[in-house]
C-alpha cells in the first residue's frame, strides 16, 4: 500500500510523526471519514445557512419551492444542523496509560489521539464535544460545547497533559456522571487497570444518566502479546513493585491472566449494554473510528 | 587421593569436571545479572502470572541445571577414563579375588637342554612358586591350568588354591611330563577365550602363558589374515583379562640336530637288497661335526655311519642297505652293508635266535603277517644321532627316529596258462617259472585258466594272465577291483585268444581292463620274416637295468608273430603309457602300461612262451619279468608311519580277523576299540568325538566303545571299494584318535578262528619341525601381542604385582553423557514450548 493511501494516515507509526494533535485528528477524519457520514440528528433548531443549486441527486424535501416560484429554478436550501447531542469524551490519563512511551508511542498517545479524531468529528458535525480527563481525581472538565474554539482549546489540553498519577477511580466516575447533564454518547478511553467493580459502577452510573457509551479499551501491544525474551526487570508504573523474570517463563501464563481480564471486562461491558472496543495501540486507528461509527450506525437505527 | 586412584587414569581430568559442574551455574547467575529494565503497567497481572508460575518454572529450571551440571562432570568422569577397581566394586564385585590361568607349553623343544636345565623344569618351578603365593596370600585364589597338547581337557579348573589345598595342588604339578604333542596355542588360546567367555563374572582373571618363544609357534606366518594366530589371538584376549603375561622361559639354545626322515627306496622283500634314506637336519645356526648315525633294525647290531659336517639348516641324507633274510630260518644272517660314496663295507653276519627274542624281547622279529593275502613280517627300525659336542644337540629327543619296515615275506605270484602241457616245455608259462627261484622273493602258484574261476584273487600281488582266452564276467570283475586294490595284472594273449572275445572281456569298449583293443594276429607264422622290439629313448622302470647294461637288447630279439592293437583312446596319457613298440611298418605297442586305482595293467603284445619269438628263451627276458614284478609291488603295502598327534586307521579284513582291535603304546599302554564299516574314517570328516576309541587313561585295556565287540559286523555288505559284495575281502576300519607318544605301537588284530594275535607295528614320531628349536624375535613378538600383553621373565611370574582389573567403563560413561545432553535438550526443549 502506498504511502499516500488514507488508511495509511491512520497507522500509529505514521501518526507518531506527527506533533501536532489537530493536525492528526484532521488527518484521520478527513482521510477516512469525509463523504461517508451523514449526520443522523435532525436538531430541533434548523438555522437557515445558504442556498445552492439543485444537482441531481438532492433530496426533494429540501428544494426552496418558493425560490423555484419566483426564479423558476431549482434551489436547494441547506441548513446549519444544530444538535442537541452532547459528546463526553473521557480519557484516562494515569501512569498506566503512559507504558510505551519509551518506545515512542503510548497508550496515552494512541488514547488522545482517538479523543482528538473523534473530538474534531463531532465538530464537524455540529454535535457539542466535552472532554474530561481523569486519574485518581478528575483532572480536567471541558464541557461540550459545538464552538470551533472549543476543540482547539480539548487539543491543547490534550497535548499538555502527561499521564501521571495512579487510576484510583474510586469517587471518580460518579463525579464524572454528575457533570452530565443531558442525554448524549460517552466515550471513555482506558486501559482500564482498575477493578471491574469499579468499573461496573462507574459504566453502569452513565448509563442511569442515559447516556450511551461506547468503552474503548486502549491496550498496548506488548500488553496484549508479551513479546519479551531476554532477562527482565518489570518495574510497576503505577504500583511500586519490580520483578526480575525470565518472559519466557511467564508469557504463557500472563496471556491468560490477560485474557481472562478483557473477558471480565467485555462481560462487564456487556451486562450493562456498553460497547467494548478493545484497541491495540499497534494497529490501524481504523478500528477504532469503525468502532465508533458501528455504534453510530447502531444509534441511529434505534432512533428510527 | 589413593582412593581416587584407584579407579581413575587421568584423576585430574575429573577435577576439571569437577569445577566445570559450576559452570552452568556461572552462567546461569550472570545470565541473571544482565536484564534490561521495562517500566510495566500490567504490573497485576505479570505478579498474578508469576505468582502462579514460579513453582513450576523454579522446578524447570532446577531440572535443566542439574542436567547440566550432570553432563559438566560425566565429561571430566569420561576425560578422566574410569576403571572398574577392586576397592570401589569390592562389594559388587569380586574383583579382589583373581582366578590365575595357566597356559603351559608342554611341548618336546620345553626338554631343550639349557645351561641351568631345561625350559619345562624353570616352568614348574614357576607354576610352583605362584602356587605357594596363592597359597600363602590367602584370598582364595584360583588357578586354572591348560597345557597346549591337550587343551581341551585342562589339568585343573578354576581350583582353589587354599593352605589346605596347596600340596594336593603341588603333586599334582609334580607329576606332570612334557608330552610328544606339538603346542598347540591355537587351540589353547581357543580354549581360554572360550573359558572367559563362559566364566562367571565378577573374577579378576589374570592370563600366564609359560613359552619356550619358538618361531615355529608364534611366527607361522599368517599373522594379520588369520585371527587365530597365537600372537593376534593372545592380543585380543589381552582385553578380556585383568592382565596377560607372556612368560619367556629363556631358551637360549637354538641349536639341534634331528633325524627328520626315514625312506625305503623300493617295496621291502625279504632276501633282497633293501636301501634305506634317513634325513638328517641340523635346524641350528652353526656347523655341526663328526654326526654318529645308527640305525638299528630290529635286535640287530646297528649300522653306524658318520656324517662329517652338517652345516647350519643344512639337511644330509644318509644311506643304508640292508638283505631281510627269511623269517623261518633259525638263524637269521643279516648281510649288512652300508654305502657311502661306492664304498661298501664288508658283510656282518650276524646270528640271533628266533625263539630267545619271541620271549623276551617285544621289538623282536614279528611273526609272519598277513594283510589282503600278502604275507609281511613288520621289523622296528631305530635311528639314533650321536654328537661328540652334546651341546650342539639342545633336543635329545628328536635325535631318535623310529621306522618299521615292512618286509614282503614274498611276492605272491600268480601264473595263469590258458594253454597248458603235460609236458611243462610246451606249457605257455613255462619261460616264467624262473621268477619263482628263492633269491628273487617271488613265489609263483600255477593255474589254469578254469582253475582261476575259484583261486582267491587277494592272495596274489600279481597275475599273470597267459594266453588266457576266456574267463567269466564275475571273474573279470573281482579282477577288476583286485587291480584298483593294488594288484597287478600282466596280460599275455597268444595265439589261443580271439580278439573279439578278448575285447569283449577285457577291453569292453574302452572300459575294461585292457588298455588296448586287439585287432588280429601279424607277422610269419613260418618263422622266416621277423621285427624287432624297440624300447622309448627315455627307458621304463622295468627295461632300465637291461637298457643301461646293453643298450641293443631288445633289437637284437626276433618277433615272428604279435598282436596288433590300438591303445584305449579314452585313457589320459598320464595313466597309460607305451614304453616299447615293435619294428613293424604299424609300429604296434610291445609293451602298454595301464595304471588303475592302486594296481597296474600291463599288456605283452608277444607272447609269453617262445612260439612267437625267441626272446623268452633269452636271459634277459627274466631279467625284465623279474624287474617288472618288483617294480609293480613297490609301494603296495603302505609304510606304517604316523606323527604323534595323528589318528591311526587299521584295515581290519573281517575274513580273518575279529572287529576288536586293540593297540599297545610304546609305553605297554593298552587301548581298545571296534572297527567300524570301512570308509567311515577315511571318508567322512575325521571328527574328535570320535576319540573317545581312545582312552589314554584306560591303563587296564578296558574296551572304551560302547559297541559290543563280540558281536561280528555284518560281513559281506561292504567292502573297501563299495561295489561288488565278496565274503572274502570286506575291510573295516579301527581308528585310534591322536597317538599321544612316539615310538613303536603294536596292533593286535585277534583272527577269527583259533589263534594267536597278529600284531602289526606303527612307528611314531613327533612332528618334524619339533626340532627347529629357533627362537621367535622378541621385539616382533612384543608388537604382535599388543600393548597389553607384558613379555616378563619367569622371575616376575608370581611376585607380579597385578594391577586390579582395569575394566574400563568409559563407553558407558560416554553413552550416559549423550544421553544427559540429549535429554538437556529434550526438556529445555519441551519447557520452551509450553512455556510459549
Amino acid at each position: 500500500m502506498n504511502a499516500e493511501t488514507p488508511t495509511n494516515y491512520l497507522d500509529p507509526k505514521t501518526l507518531e510523526q506527527i506533533r501536532r494533535l489537530d493536525v492528526r485528528a484532521r488527518l484521520i477524519v478527513e482521510g477516512f471519514i469525509t463523504g461517508q457520514h451523514r449526520s443522523p440528528y435532525n436538531g430541533f433548531a434548523v438555522e437557515f445557512a445558504a442556498h445552492r443549486e439543485y444537482v441531481p441527486g438532492d433530496d426533494l424535501r429540501h428544494i426552496d419551492w418558493k425560490v423555484w416560484s419566483k426564479t423558476d429554478r431549482l434551489y436547494i436550501k441547506e441548513y446549519e444542523e444544530e444538535t442537541n447531542l452532547d459528546c463526553h469524551i473521557i480519557l484516562d490519563c494515569s501512569q498506566s496509560m503512559a507504558y510505551g512511551k519509551e518506545q515512542g508511542w503510548s497508550k496515552f498517545d494512541h488514547g488522545s489521539t482517538i479523543a482528538a479524531s473523534l473530538g474534531y468529528m463531532m465538530q464537524q458535525q455540529q454535535d457539542a464535544v466535552g472532554l474530561e480527563l481523569f486519574s485518581n481525581a478528575v483532572d480536567l472538565v471541558l464541557k461540550p460545547s459545538t464552538n470551533p474554539s472549543h476543540i482547539r482549546s480539548m487539543m491543547h489540553h490534550l497535548e499538555q497533559t502527561k499521564p501521571a498519577k495512579q487510576s484510583d477511580v474510586d469517587g471518580v466516575f460518579t463525579k464524572l456522571a454528575a457533570q452530565v447533564k443531558r442525554r448524549g454518547l460517552l466515550v471513555l478511553i482506558s486501559d482500564l487497570f482498575f477493578s471491574e467493580a469499579q468499573l461496573a459502577a462507574g459504566l453502569e452510573s452513565f448509563r442511569l444518566r442515559g447516556q450511551e457509551v461506547v468503552l474503548f479499551h486502549v491496550m498496548h501491544g506488548d500488553e496484549l502479546t508479551f513479546p519479551f525474551d531476554e532477562n527482565t526487570l518489570f518495574k510497576g508504573l503505577e504500583v511500586d513493585q519490580q520483578l526480575l523474570v525470565d518472559p519466557k517463563s511467564l508469557k504463557a501464563s500472563y496471556l491468560q491472566t490477560m485474557e481472562e481480564f478483557l473477558t471480565r471486562v467485555k462481560r462487564v461491558a456487556t451486562s450493562v449494554g456498553v460497547d467494548h472496543v478493545l484497541v491495540d495501540t499497534t494497529k490501524s486507528l481504523g478500528a477504532v473510528l469503525s468502532g465508533y461509527l458501528a455504534f453510530r450506525q447502531k444509534v441511529r437505527r434505534k432512533r428510527r | 587421593m589413593s582412593f581416587i586412584t584407584a579407579w581413575l587414569t587421568n584423576p585430574w581430568m575429573l577435577g576439571a569436571g569437577a569445577l566445570a559442574v559450576a559452570s552452568p551455574v556461572i552462567i546461569h547467575l550472570l545470565n541473571k545479572r544482565r536484564f534490561k529494565i521495562v517500566t510495566w503497567a500490567a504490573m497485576e497481572f505479570l505478579l498474578e502470572a508469576n505468582k502462579k508460575n514460579r513453582r513450576r518454572v523454579q522446578l524447570e529450571n532446577l531440572i535443566v541445571l542439574l542436567l547440566r551440571c550432570l553432563a559438566m562432570l560425566l565429561l571430566g568422569l569420561l576425560l578422566a577414563r574410569p576403571f572398574l577397581p577392586s576397592g570401589l566394586s569390592e562389594l559388587l564385585q569380586n574383583t579382589q579375588r583373581f582366578e590365575r590361568i595357566v597356559v603351559l607349553d608342554d611341548s618336546v623343544s620345553m626338554m631343550a637342554t639349557e645351561p641351568d636345565g631345561t625350559p619345562w623344569q624353570s616352568a614348574i618351578e614357576g607354576v610352583n612358586s605362584l602356587v605357594r603365593q596363592m597359597a600363602d596370600s590367602q584370598t582364595d585364589d584360583s588357578l586354572t591350568l591348560i597345557l597346549t597338547s591337550r587343551p581341551e581337557s585342562p589339568v585343573m579348573i578354576a581350583e582353589a588354591v587354599t593352605a589346605e589345598t596347596v600340596d594336593s595342588v603341588l603333586l599334582e604339578l609334580e607329576g606332570l611330563r612334557p608330552s610328544d604333542f606339538p603346542a598347540d596355542y591355537r587351540g589353547a588360546l581357543r580354549y581360554v577365550d572360550q573359558y572367559l567367555k563362559n566364566a562367571a563374572p565378577g573374577l579378576n582373571r589374570i592370563l600366564y602363558v609359560l613359552s619356550d618363544q619358538r618361531s615355529k609357534d608364534w611366527n607361522d606366518g599368517s599373522l594379520g589374515e588369520d585371527a587365530e594366530a597365537p600372537a593376534g589371538h593372545l592380543r585380543q584376549l589381552s582385553n578380556e583379562t585383568a592382565g596377560t603375561y607372556l612368560v619367556d622361559l629363556s631358551a637360549t639354545n637354538e641349536q639341534n640336530i634331528a633325524v627328520i626322515a626315514v625312506r625305503q627306496e623300493r617295496q621291502l622283500v625279504v632276501g633282497s637288497v633293501s636301501r634305506f634314506e634317513v634325513d638328517v637336519k641340523n635346524w641350528g645356526k652353526q656347523a655341526v661335526r663328526d654326526i654318529q648315525v645308527e640305525f638299528r633294525i630290529g635286535q640287530g647290531q646297528p649300522l653306524i655311519e658318520k656324517l662329517p659336517e652338517l652345516n647350519a639348516d643344512e639337511t644330509a641324507t644318509v644311506v643304508f642297505q640292508h638283505v631281510f633274510p627269511r623269517s623261518t630260518s633259525a638263524a637269521l644272517s643279516q648281510s649288512l652293508r652300508t654305502q657311502d660314496g661306492g664304498t661298501t663295507s664288508p658283510n656282518v653276519p650276524v646270528y640271533t635266535s628266533l625263539a630267545r627274542q619271541d620271549e623276551d624281547e617285544p621289538l623282536g622279529w614279528m611273526p609272519v603277517n598277513q594283510d589282503a593275502g600278502k604275507e609281511f613280517q613288520d621289523i622296528p627300525v631305530e635311528v639314533t644321532l650321536t654328537l661328540p659336542q652334546t651341546k650342539l644337540d639342545g633336543l635329545r629327543d628328536d635325535s631318535q627316529y623310529h621306522y618299521v619296515a615292512r618286509v614282503l615275506d614274498r611276492i605272491p605270484v600268480l601264473l595263469v596258462d590258458g594253454d597248458p602241457s603235460s609236458l611243462p616245455i610246451r606249457s605257455e608259462t613255462y619261460a616264467l617259472l624262473p621268477l619263482a627261484n628263492s633269491d628273487t622273493g617271488i613265489a609263483t602258484d600255477l593255474v589254469t585258466a578254469t582253475e582261476l574261476e575259484t583261486v582267491p584273487l587277494s592272495k596274489y600281488q600279481v597275475i599273470f594272465l597267459c594266453n588266457v582266452d576266456r574267463i567269466s564276467y564275475d571273474r573279470v570283475a573281482s579282477l577288476e577291483q583286485w587291480v584298483r586294490q593294488g594288484g597287478s595284472l600282466i596280460l599275455f594273449p597268444g595265439n589261443r585268444v580271439q580278439a573279439a572275445s578278448f575285447n569283449e572281456v577285457f577291453y569292453r569298449e574302452g572300459k575294461g581292463l585292457s588298455p588296448v583293443e586287439l585287432r588280429e594276429i601279424a607277422g610269419d607264422p613260418t618263422r622266416q620274416a621277423s621285427v624287432s622290439m624297440e624300447p622309448d629313448s627315455q627307458p621304463h622302470p622295468f627295461l632300465q637295468r637291461l637298457v643301461q647294461i646293453d643298450a641293443g637288447i631288445f633289437s637284437r630279439t626276433n618277433v615272428f608273430s604279435w598282436w596288433t592293437a590300438n591303445v584305449n583312446p579314452q585313457l589320459e596319457p598320464t595313466v597309460v603309457t607305451v614304453p616299447m613298440r615293435l619294428t613293424d611298418e604299424g609300429r604296434s605297442p610291445a609293451l602298454v602300461d595301464r595304471v588303475l586305482g592302486q594296481g597296474r595293467v600291463i599288456y605283452w603284445s608277444v607272447g609269453a612262451d617262445a612260439d612267437w619269438s625267441d626272446w623268452p628263451s633269452s636271459p634277459s627276458y627274466i631279467v625284465v619279468m623279474f624287474d617288472m614284478v618288483r617294480e609293480v609291488v613297490e609301494g603296495s603295502l603302505k609304510v606304517p608311519l604316523a606323527t604323534v598327534g595323528q589318528d591311526l586307521i587299521e584295515t581290519v579284513d573281517l575274513g580273518r580277523y575279529r572287529n576288536q582291535v586293540r593297540l599297545e603304546g610304546p609305553e605297554l599302554q593298552q587301548w581298545e576299540t571296534v572297527a567300524q564299516p570301512g570308509g567311515t574314517f577315511t571318508n567322512a570328516t575325521k571328527s574328535k568325538s570320535t576319540a573317545d576309541a581312545v582312552d589314554e587313561n584306560n591303563d587296564e585295556g578296558e574296551p572304551s566303545s560302547d559297541a559290543d565287540p563280540t558281536v561280528p559286523p555284518a560281513a559281506g555288505t561292504v567292502d573297501q571299494s563299495g561295489n561288488v559284495p565278496d565274503t572274502k575281502t570286506v575291510f573295516y576300519e579301527a581308528m585310534f584318535a591322536r597317538l599321544p607318544q612316539r615310538g613303536i605301537y603294536k596292533v593286535k588284530l585277534k583272527p577269527s578262528e583259533a589263534g594267536d594275535d597278529h600284531v602289526r607295528l606303527v612307528a611314531t614320531n613327533l612332528e618334524a619341525r619339533e626340532g627347529e628349536l629357533t627362537l621367535v624375535d622378541r621385539t616382533q613378538l612384543a608388537s604382535w601381542v599388543g600393548d597389553k600383553v607384558e613379555l616378563v621373565t619367569l622371575d616376575a611370574v608370581g611376585t607380579q604385582s597385578v594391577d586390579v582389573a582395569r575394566d574400563e567403563f568409559w563407553f558407558q560413561v560416554l553413552l550416559a553423557l549423550l544421553i544427559t545432553l540429549g535429554l538437556e535438550q529434550f526438556l529445555a526443549c519441551w519447557f520452551g514450548t509450553r512455556r510459549t
